[in-house]
Formats: C-alpha cells, sequence, structure tokens
C-alpha cells in the first residue's frame, strides 16, 4: 500500500518536473521581445500591405550568416531580440525595440551587428548576447569605445566619425607610449609589451586600468604614472583596442610584405644642429616625461639646463641605450639614427641659462626637490621612476654615518650610473658644502655620532682577481647575498621588493667603476648603516674578498681602481 | 487499516477499489509525462535555425525596380518579378537536378539538360517534372520587400503594394 502511494507521488512529481522543464524551456526572453515589437508595429505600421506581413509572421530566431569577415562564418542573432533596428516607425522607441542610426553602406544582412558592437552574435539571452560572462573575452562595446571597431575595416587616417580613434592615435605618440610599445607599423619601442593584439586580448576595463595604474595588474611594471586627464584615457583606450592584430582590409600576403618594408625602414637623419634638435626634442614629445622650460611631463628629470649638468657624450650614449648606460632607468630606447642623437645632445647641451638662487633653500627647491622631495624624504615628483630611488635626506642613521666628503663629492660629481648629475658647473666647492649642511640643519634631526672605536684603515687587496677567487665568491654570494640583491646581484632579490633604499645593482658598471675595492670591503665588512645591508664581519676575511672580486666581476669593472666615474 | 497491514489478503473492498483508483491515476500521470516529453523531444528534433544562407531576406524597396523588371538574386539564387504595381518570387532552382536557370525573353532555360520553362515557371519542355517554385513575398515595416523562400504559394500569386 505504501509502495503504491510512493509511487503516484513520485509519477505527479514527474509531472510537474516536465511541465516546468518544458514551461522553462519554451519561456525564453525572445519570445517576449517579438510579441512587444509585433504589438506596437502593428499599430505603427505605414500601410496595409505591411500590416498584412506582420499579422503572418510568427516567433522566430532571426538570424544573420555573414561571409567574409573571418575564417568562419559569423552568425547574428541580434535582430531576434532587436528587432525594430531596420524599422523607421521606432525612432523613439525603447531598448530593445529602437531603430538603429542610419549608417550609410552598412546593411544588416550584410555586415550584422557583432563585428561593429562585439558581444556574443549567437546569445539568445541579454546575459549571453552581451558578452556579460566574465570570460567571454569581447563584451558588448558602449560609445565611444565602438570607434575602436570602425578601425578594423577603414584605415589611417582614421574617419571624421571617430574622433576619440583619431585622439587616441594622435596621444599614442604624444605620451611617448610608440617609445616602449610595439604596434606593427606604428611603432618599435621594445621596453614593454607589444601592443598589436591588445584589443582582441583585453576589454575595455582592464586597458584602462592598465593605463590608469600600470602596477595593478603587474607589481614589477616599470610603467610610469602619467599624468593625464580623463579624456585622454578614454581616447587612448578607444585607440588601444582598435589593435586587433590583422586589420580586416589586410590580407596575410600583403601584411607580410608590408611589414617587411617597415621593419626595415631606416631611421629618418638629420643635421646636427641645435634647430634640428629641437624640432627632434618636440616630436618625440620628450616633455612627456621630462621637464624643459614651461613644459613638464612630471615623470623624469628636468632638463631646462642640461647643458651645465651633462656632457655631448654623456647624452648621446644615454640615448642610443638608456638602460644599459643608466641601469635601473625606465626610459625607452627611440628608434633614433645617430645623427637625431647628436642634433638632440647638442640642442640639449646648448641649455645653459640657469640663474643661480644665493639661498640654499632656494637652491635645493631648483636643484634638487624633483627627486629627493620638498620634504626630503626621496618622494619627489619622479622618484617612483627611478632606480636607485635619491636619497632619504630624512634617514638619519645613514647620512649621520655618510662622510662629509663623500657626499660634497656626490652633489658635485654626480654618482655615475645613477639619475644625480654632477653640479660642479653650476654649485662652488662652497656652495655644495652650504647646501649639504641645509639640507643635513634642515631634514636631520639629530646630530652626527661620534665613532667609538673608529675603522681601521683598509689596505690593498690580498686577493688576487682569479677565477678560483671569484668561483669562492659566487658560492658565497649565492648563500649570502641573493636575498637582496638577486641570484644575477642586480638588486632584485625576492626580498627587494619592499626594501628601501633598494638593495645596490652590483651589475652597473658606472657605479662599481667609481667604487674603489676599500669601499666594497668596508660595506661588506661593517654593513650600511640605515639601510638593509648588514655587517658581515664574521666571515672569514678571504671570503669577503673573494665576494669583493666576484662583485666586480659581474660589474666587469675587473680588478681595476676606481674609473671615477669616466 | 492495522489488519490490511498485518494481513493484505484479507483487504476489505474499499481497500481494493482505492488500489485501483491508485494504479489508475499513476499509470496515467506516467503516460502523460511520457507523452508531454516524447512530443517535446519531437520538436526538438526538427532545428530551429541552420547555419545556410538565410532563408528569409530582403530584396530592396518596390520603387527599385521598374514595371516589368526581372530582377535575380544570385546567391539566393531566386528572380524578383514586378508588373504593374504587384511583385512576385520565383525560384531559380530547376526541378529536374538542380541547376539554375537563366531568365530568357520567354520563361526560363535549364543550361543543364535542356529544361524550358515559361514566364510563370510551368514546364514546356525538358525532363523537369514540376514547375518552378513561387516564393512568398511581403512587405517588412521598413517598406523593404522579403522572401521567404520556405512558404511556396500557388504560381501566379502576386503581392501588391500600394505607392
Amino acid at each position: 500500500m505504501r509502495i503504491s502511494f510512493a509511487l503516484l507521488l513520485s509519477s505527479l512529481a514527474l509531472i510537474v518536473v516536465v511541465v516546468v522543464v518544458i514551461a522553462q524551456s519554451t519561456d525564453e526572453e525572445w519570445r517576449d521581445y517579438q510579441l512587444e515589437y509585433l504589438d506596437q508595429a502593428m499599430g505603427r505600421a505605414s500601410s496595409d500591405t505591411v500590416r498584412q506581413a506582420l499579422a503572418a509572421s510568427g516567433l522566430e530566431i532571426q538570424q544573420d550568416t555573414l561571409a567574409g569577415f573571418e575564417d568562419t562564418t559569423r552568425i547574428d542573432r541580434c535582430r531576434t531580440c532587436h528587432m525594430a533596428i531596420d524599422d523607421p516607425q521606432f525612432e523613439n522607441g525603447q531598448h530593445p525595440l529602437k531603430t538603429h542610426p542610419k549608417m550609410a553602406g552598412h546593411s544588416f544582412s550584410e555586415f550584422g551587428c557583432t563585428v561593429c558592437h562585439a558581444g556574443n552574435g549567437r546569445g539568445l539571452t541579454t546575459y549571453d548576447a552581451h558578452g556579460d560572462d566574465h570570460f567571454w573575452p569581447e563584451p558588448l562595446l558602449a560609445a565611444p569605445y565602438i570607434e575602436s571597431s570602425c578601425a578594423r575595416c577603414h584605415p589611417e587616417p582614421y574617419l571624421d566619425e571617430t574622433p576619440h580613434l583619431r585622439r587616441g592615435r594622435k596621444l599614442f605618440e604624444k605620451y611617448a607610449c610608440v617609445g616602449c610599445h610595439t604596434i606593427r607599423g606604428v611603432s618599435r619601442g621594445k621596453l614593454g609589451p607589444d601592443l598589436t593584439d591588445v584589443g582582441t586580448n583585453f576589454k575595455i576595463d582592464y586597458l584602462t586600468e592598465s593605463i590608469v595604474d600600470p602596477k595593478a595588474n603587474a607589481i614589477t611594471s616599470i610603467m610610469p604614472k602619467f599624468v593625464m586627464a580623463q579624456k585622454d584615457v578614454q581616447a587612448l583606450t578607444v585607440f588601444l583596442k582598435s589593435r586587433r592584430g590583422r586589420q580586416m582590409f589586410e590580407d596575410p600576403v600583403t601584411l607580410r610584405i608590408k611589414t617587411k618594408e617597415w621593419e626595415q625602414e631606416a631611421a629618418r637623419e638629420l643635421s646636427e644642429t641645435p634647430d634640428a634638435g629641437q624640432m627632434a626634442f618636440d616630436e618625440r614629445f620628450c616633455a612627456s616625461c621630462h621637464k624643459l622650460g614651461q613644459e613638464d611631463g612630471k615623470l623624469a628629470p628636468d632638463l631646462s639646463f642640461q647643458g651645465l649638468l651633462r656632457e655631448k657624450e654623456y647624452i648621446v650614449a644615454h640615448l642610443s641605450d638608456p638602460r644599459r648606460h643608466t641601469y635601473g632607468s625606465n626610459m625607452p630606447t627611440f628608434f633614433m639614427s645617430e645623427s637625431e642623437k647628436k642634433a638632440i645632445a647638442i640642442y640639449l647641451t646648448s641649455l645653459t641659462a640657469f640663474d643661480l638662487p644665493a639661498a640654499p633653500k632656494e637652491q635645493y627647491a631648483l636643484l634638487c626637490s624633483r627627486c629627493h622631495g620638498e620634504e626630503g624624504a626621496g618622494d619627489g615628483l619622479i622618484a617612483e621612476n627611478l632606480l636607485p630611488r635619491p636619497r632619504q635626506f630624512t634617514n638619519a642613521k645613514f647620512f649621520n654615518w655618510l662622510p662629509e666628503d663623500r657626499a660634497w663629492n656626490d652633489i658635485a660629481n654626480g654618482v655615475p650610473g645613477t639619475a644625480m648629475p654632477p653640479f660642479k658647473k653650476i654649485l662652488s666647492e662652497s656652495q655644495v658644502q652650504e647646501l649639504f649642511s641645509w639640507v643635513r640643519s634642515e631634514f636631520l634631526k639629530s646630530d652626527r655620532k661620534k665613532w667609538k672605536r673608529p675603522r681601521p684603515k683598509t689596505g690593498a687587496n690580498p686577493v688576487a682577481y682569479s677565477p678560483e677567487s671569484i668561483k669562492r665568491g659566487h658560492d658565497a654570494f649565492q648563500l649570502r647575498c641573493y636575498g637582496c640583491h638577486g641570484r644575477i646581484g642586480d638588486g632584485n632579490g625576492p626580498n627587494a621588493v619592499d626594501m628601501l633604499p633598494r638593495p645596490r645593482n652590483l651589475m652597473s658598471t658606472a657605479f662599481m667603476g667609481a667604487v674603489t675595492d676599500q669601499r666594497l670591503f668596508e660595506s661588506i665588512t661593517y654593513g650600511i648603516v640605515g639601510t638593509g645591508m648588514p655587517a658581515w664581519d664574521y666571515l672569514p676575511k678571504t671570503q669577503r674578498w673573494d665576494l669583493v672580486n666576484f662583485v666586480r666581476s659581474l660589474s666587469k669593472t675587473g680588478p681595476a681602481a676606481p674609473s671615477n666615474g669616466k | 487499516m492495522t489488519t490490511a497491514n498485518l494481513n493484505p489478503e484479507r483487504a476489505t473492498e474499499a481497500v481494493e477499489g482505492r488500489r485501483t483508483f491508485i494504479s489508475w491515476i499513476t499509470a496515467g500521470a506516467l503516460v502523460l509525462s511520457a507523452g508531454l516529453m516524447g512530443i517535446f523531444n519531437l520538436i526538438f528534433l526538427r532545428p530551429r535555425v541552420t547555419y545556410g544562407p538565410p532563408s528569409k531576406f530582403r530584396v530592396g524597396k518596390p520603387d527599385g525596380y521598374s514595371s516589368g523588371a526581372e530582377v535575380v538574386f544570385p546567391a539566393a539564387r531566386v528572380v524578383v518579378r514586378r508588373r504593374g504595381d504587384e511583385f512576385a518570387a520565383i525560384s531559380l532552382v530547376c526541378t529536374h537536378l538542380g541547376c539554375v536557370v537563366n531568365p530568357t525573353d520567354s520563361g526560363f532555360d535549364c543550361p543543364c539538360h535542356g529544361s524550358k520553362y515559361d514566364s510563370a515557371g510551368n514546364v514546356v519542355a525538358g525532363p523537369a517534372p514540376k514547375r518552378l517554385s513561387w516564393y512568398r513575398i511581403a512587405q517588412a515595416p521598413n517598406g523593404e520587400l522579403e522572401v521567404d523562400k520556405r512558404k511556396e504559394v500557388d504560381s501566379g500569386t502576386y503581392l501588391e503594394v500600394k505607392a
């Protein structure tokens, strides 16, 4: 008896389930829209013939089959819900029953919808079709981002109807994006990722985020945070979204030929005059990062009086390969001929107009604060983009330890291999000393301590610079030093990320060339006060000298005495 | 109830009646759900859309046709004919072996095996077994004409479009 009751109940439940399943799978969103459309269209129809046709039409999936856009056929079912897109009676209708704005030459049956609007053409619910699913690569493009789709078929110069795209293209050069990023046919930067395909691979939000905050998705990114208005970010995003690999008007063969030609194009030659240099400086938009006169990109050093700071050879070498010349620089190598580099160097060295204020406070504001910060905290406007980071004058431990003559020397002669330039053409010896003592009195709240036990003088390196010694130094380095200085000694060890001051990049030839063996040995033995470098005085003396030799081999400065930054 | 539980052999007449009733309902419910599922599965067997060329397509505004014009749509294999204010769509697929027929002054000629049709699509000569299909033509809300190849109409059915 009970068993037959159970059977009865379950068979009734089965009926309910079947009915619910059938009801659910036939109750589709688009049926409601189509009913609504037919209902409204009847009222708005222009003639009886149309009314007859409407009366005869049933509910069905409307599909456009589009060939010739990609290798596969595109299927767009958008018109299943958006039935009124070509019905002129629905100009003032509500979405989805709204007339599409006139697009001359683009018929719906030929172009479909998703070629321009993106989204999932096969979807039959709003969620599917608009690509709202997180894993759908191309969600619906809203205005103005839809302009990016125009560039898929309409090559440069971009259409007048796409102002954001046109602007984005210009901004890509204006913000010197071309320096770091490659876009096939547009730019040849090597420092950042290739952006030829970026529009295919990333959604609008990601692109915008990467411009506004480059470190948001890659903590190790060295891309600077550009000072950019909101509408510039938007225009650049439109341009980046339009980069979807091979454009639809290009066929693979002509693209390959064109790309080859473009790759082999030679850099332009310029006459080596200050005027040509100035023109190049403006056309390269150097002031998008650097400061020169009134223009200021707020990301890189001030070049307004570069003639007083750097030599022509230095600038040419820096332009040729900034990152080899100054380890840790995030300035890209621009695609320039030798003559253009020389022209820029000639122009920059011709800038020698500088009025030195008398008061150290004003001198500091003009010369130092851009990097070291107004409060001396090493957090100046451009400090983020410099490696090594500018010294923190508030680091009392370090500056109370740092011998004064070394500080004076660093100000007068600069620190080779870093962004610290030599100021000796601007400041006299006494002015340097005055400025440093002002810095000490202003930012350091404590006095210099007397060393209880003076350090013994370090003699010459007793261990010969030999492969065996370097090998021993290497072994010790990989045990003791890699955590901060990194396996290859570039200062990027696993602990380095949140260390300030950052561990020294021991591969920097320019910097290490100016450091004596004695200073290296003392830094290892006693550590460096006020930094993360501990004292390693308990290591055997010969091992410390082995380390010195190994570090010399890293920076390729050999067994040498310092070259004094030459 | 207790006696029935203890010894089902001695179940009363009432229990017997209820049992039959329950088994009928149960069987009915099962048959009904099986039937519903069956019908629904049959509906699913037929595709709602296919990936071929669309069977319903627009052929432009009536103004685009001069009176007496015959415009061929090669991809759709259809000819649209205007006669006065009336329109019709005729298939261009030969009913013999599916070649595309050519419109001529007298009607349609098939290049493959020589079938001939008159201007209404009726077979005049050759191996073709049937006349050419006429498709339903209608006016879409934006004024364009729309041919629906899934809906065949009687030969000589014209749609009158008032200007």
